[in-house]
């Protein structure tokens, strides 16, 4: 196997941050929050993305999305561009518009399908992520969290993207919804033959879904390997920690 | 400590009742685990006991007797005194339960301020005391911060320290924990642990997670649709669940049980079309 | 059941409508017909409101009740240009300088600090004095008084939800600028603008009153409110009606506006608690 095949991203020794917010002339003053990060996700894996809130985990995933620009090294795509399923299923829907509005208007701003086409793919997409149809003409507020996060899922995959990044997609969910949504990413992945990077805080949800795992400390990545290979044989420190508190 | 006794609330705006007759009992010292997930009523519960429903928008019935005295009846004035002295309260949010503008210290001492009049000295020795009681590392450093410059995990402890400086014999917690991370969710368990073993301070301890209820408490209640399934010791309800509806509840805690995939869904013309056309 | 029927129509929003509707509806009658000619002259000179001459006559013998219905029509059309002119503009450079921010938004919110530093009447006095007087010339100058006013409101608005997850999703799915201001900010603005739009209209209404009071505004032949207010107040003495029937329309247009801002408000909040 050659060595850049059948990735879908590849990520080159990346550092990078935020510039605080400058005056009119002066630029703001640079925060590097990533530090050397280095890996890569293979076609139809999905990795895992474990650390503490403040470590720079959202950074990387605003970085892969290409809404921050590394400062050193670089990110190489070798698919279309990633989409992402946010952890607030209450913000990442509009609020002002249907459900069926908010899924066609990603097939809207491509193009390419009429009107015909575009309805047929937002219901496929609906039965895929195992909501009814009634849901389409519901506006958000109507919704349930779980609902949501299933429709947001829904918006992030009706381009068919072959990467998705997947930001503590649910951490703000009840334990049975949540066991619910990780079943349904699990089956879309397979079905569709999808890529995630999975970012959480919770070892175990990581460890259900996920094949490789980042563990995550102060913008570096201190250990990543197979998660039987990580869970069973922690070699950092702090991997330790994260283990024991999860039990 | 605590006795709910066949307790009803509705709501006006909706159908069914929030909680349909619940009969709870904590005594001194416990903790007891309520679970259940969102709209069970476990927040309606809590809010009953804390003596903070909306009275105007709903109807309710039962008796919740706090120390004897009944919560649920109490006039506001009446209220006002067990409020913060006998009970303290404690929400998911921190960041949202917190004054951006004001000092935590200040905001912990808030319960003194109202419910004791003890010098300016007094309340600062005893929030510094509390502020200790939840292990936050430099309590006197913590004392002149203000919200924004602390942590969640920090925040939340202030918070509990607020809700405790008063000495109350009750605690309420409406899912302190969820906003957290794993870690730092050990860390508060731990801590509260601590708290009820060295001041014996009951506690009512709300979670969709049984698995953080697991660590903390001895009882545990489980409540769907605004009654209790079931019941009892939390290692019994753990590992010989009896209820259709806990046993879901426990086989949905992340583990480290492989996920497989299901036969697939939707359209495979479709897909292939789109492998094609993408 | 009771219950339900409370939540969907809120008093406010009935009543200011119901208040406001009637108005308008004579407004607009009073466009095609009024029971005399508003203009013309007759020898039934100052007399006091009757069953012939609802709000009697002035001091050239002129039907107040036809004049009233006409010259309000006057001055609703010249209020509802005036926020057209400044809720459009300010929405434009609101939603401009709220989402993309930096320079181009430091300049114009500054020049908007400029703009408002002046009183309004002042500054569409200018206006007017370089334009000359006349409805049209009304209507550009309150409605370059109202845009900061809007812009602001509306910067606000658009900036609250630049970081908002579901335009972090637009922009990701390569969604235009344009596009995410217009198509996925915009309606989400709504509930800020329909109550700055009723407390505008308003300000309007008085605004072009005070400017034909003060001559500065509506010429003859038209008439408008303000201007009748003028003419009322030379002859207070022999024509009181003519100035209470002018100032209680007012009064009553700008209370029904009021209450239905108000009722609209009402209506967001509920369906935000729900």
């Amino acid at each position: 196997m050659a060595e850049n095949e059948g990735l879908v991203v590849k990520v080159d020794h990346v550092s990078g941050g935020y510039r605080t917010e400058g005056m009119l002339w002066k630029r703001g003053a640079y925060q590097e929050v990533l530090h050397d990060v280095d890996f890569y996700v293979r076609e139809g894996e999905i990795m895992g993305l474990v650390g503490e809130s403040g470590t720079g985990k959202s950074t990387l995933a605003r970085m892969l999305l290409g809404m921050v620009k590394p400062e050193k090294g670089q990110i190489i795509h070798y698919t279309k561009r990633p989409q992402i399923v946010f952890q607030d299923p209450y913000s990442s829907l509009n609020p002002a518009y249907s459900v069926e509005w908010s899924l066609e208007e990603p097939l809207r701003i491509f193009g390419k399908y009429d009107a015909a086409e575009r309805k047929r793919r937002v219901r496929d997409m609906l039965e895929r992520v195992e909501l009814p149809s009634e849901c389409l003409s519901a506006k958000p507020s109507e919704l349930s969290g779980g609902q949501r996060q299933r429709v947001s899922i829904a918006a992030a995959l009706i381009r068919r993207p072959r990467f998705i990044i997947a930001d503590e997609p649910v951490s703000a969910l009840d334990v049975t919804i949540q066991a619910q949504i990780l079943q349904l990413l699990k089956d879309l992945q397979k079905d569709l033959n999808l890529s995630y990077l999975f970012i959480s805080h919770d070892l175990n949800v990581v460890y259900q879904l996920c094949d490789r795992v980042l563990v995550m400390k102060k913008g570096r990545i201190v250990e990543q390997g197979d998660v039987e290979t990580v869970y069973d044989h922690p070699q950092e420190e702090y991997t330790k920690q994260l283990l024991a508190a999860a039990q | 400590m605590l006795e709910i006794k066949d307790l009803h609330v509705k709501f006006h705006n909706r159908d069914r009742e929030a909680v349909a007759g619940i009969s709870l009992k904590i005594e001194d010292g416990e903790i007891l685990g309520l679970v259940g997930e969102s709209g069970s009523g476990k927040s309606v519960t809590a809010m009953s006991v804390a003596g903070l429903l909306p009275r105007k928008k709903c109807s309710y019935s039962g008796e919740i007797l706090v120390d004897g005295k009944d919560m649920l009846h109490a006039k506001r004035s009446e209220l006002r005194r067990i409020q913060g002295k006998t009970i303290g309260v404690v929400f998911q949010e921190p960041m949202s339960a917190m004054d951006p503008l004001m000092k935590i210290g200040p905001q912990v001492e808030e319960a003194l301020v109202i419910h004791s009049k003890v010098s300016a000295q007094q309340r600062k020795e005893w929030a510094l005391e509390a502020l200790a009681a939840v292990e936050l590392p430099d309590p006197e450093s913590v004392y002149e911060k203000y919200p924004h410059e602390l942590s969640g995990g920090m925040l939340q402890r202030a918070m509990i320290a607020g809700a405790c400086v008063s000495k109350p014999s009750l605690l309420l917690l409406d899912e302190p924990t969820t906003a957290l991370d794993v870690t730092i969710q050990a860390q508060i368990l731990v801590m509260l642990s601590k708290l009820n073993r060295d001041y014996g301070i009951s506690m009512l301890f709300i979670s969709h997670n049984l698995n953080v209820v697991r660590k903390l408490c001895r009882r545990v209640a489980v409540m769907q649709k605004g009654l209790i399934v079931e019941e009892g010791s939390t290692d019994e309800i753990f590992y010989n669940p009896q209820h259709p509806y806990t046993q879901h509840l426990i086989e949905c805690i992340p583990s480290r049980a492989r996920l497989q995939a299901r036969p697939g869904k939707g359209d495979p013309d479709l897909l292939l079309q789109a492998e094609k056309t993408g | 059941m009771k219950e339900k029927i409370r939540q969907k129509c809120n008093g406010y929003l009935v009543a200011g409508i119901l208040i406001a509707g009637v108005i308008l509806a004579w407004i607009i009658i009073g466009h095609f017909y009024t029971p005399y000619d508003p203009t013309k002259m007759s020898r039934a000179k100052l007399q006091g409101p009757s069953a012939a001459h609802l709000f009697g006559t002035d001091k050239f013998g002129r039907d107040i009740f036809s004049r009233v219905m006409q010259g309000s029509g006057t001055t609703l059309m010249i209020s509802l240009a005036t926020i057209l002119i400044g809720s459009g503009f300010g929405t434009l450079i609101g939603a401009v300088t709220g989402y993309f921010g930096g320079i181009v938004d430091e300049i114009l919110m500054r020049l908007n600090d400029a703009l408002t530093a002046f009183p309004s009447i002042l500054l569409a006095l200018v206006i007017i004095s370089i334009l000359g007087p006349g409805k049209y010339n009304v209507i550009v100058a309150l409605g370059i008084v109202f845009i900061p006013s809007y812009a602001r409101v509306m910067r606000t608005a658009f900036a609250s939800q630049r970081e908002i997850n579901y335009i972090t999703s637009a922009r990701l799915m390569g969604a235009s600028s344009f596009r995410i201001l217009f198509v996925h900010m915009l309606p989400n603005t709504f509930r800020v603008l329909l109550p700055a739009l009723t407390i505008g209209f308003n300000n309007a209404v008085l605004a072009e009153a005070s400017m034909s009071f003060l001559g500065i505004g509506v010429m003859p032949p038209d008439v408008s409110m303000g201007y009748m207010l003028s003419e009322a107040q030379g002859m207070f003495r022999s024509a009181p009606w003519y100035a209470i029937s002018v100032g209680s329309i007012i009064a009553l247009l700008v209370f029904g506006v009021s209450l239905i801002g108000e009722g609209l408000q009402h209506l967001e909040k509920e369906k935000g608690v729900a």
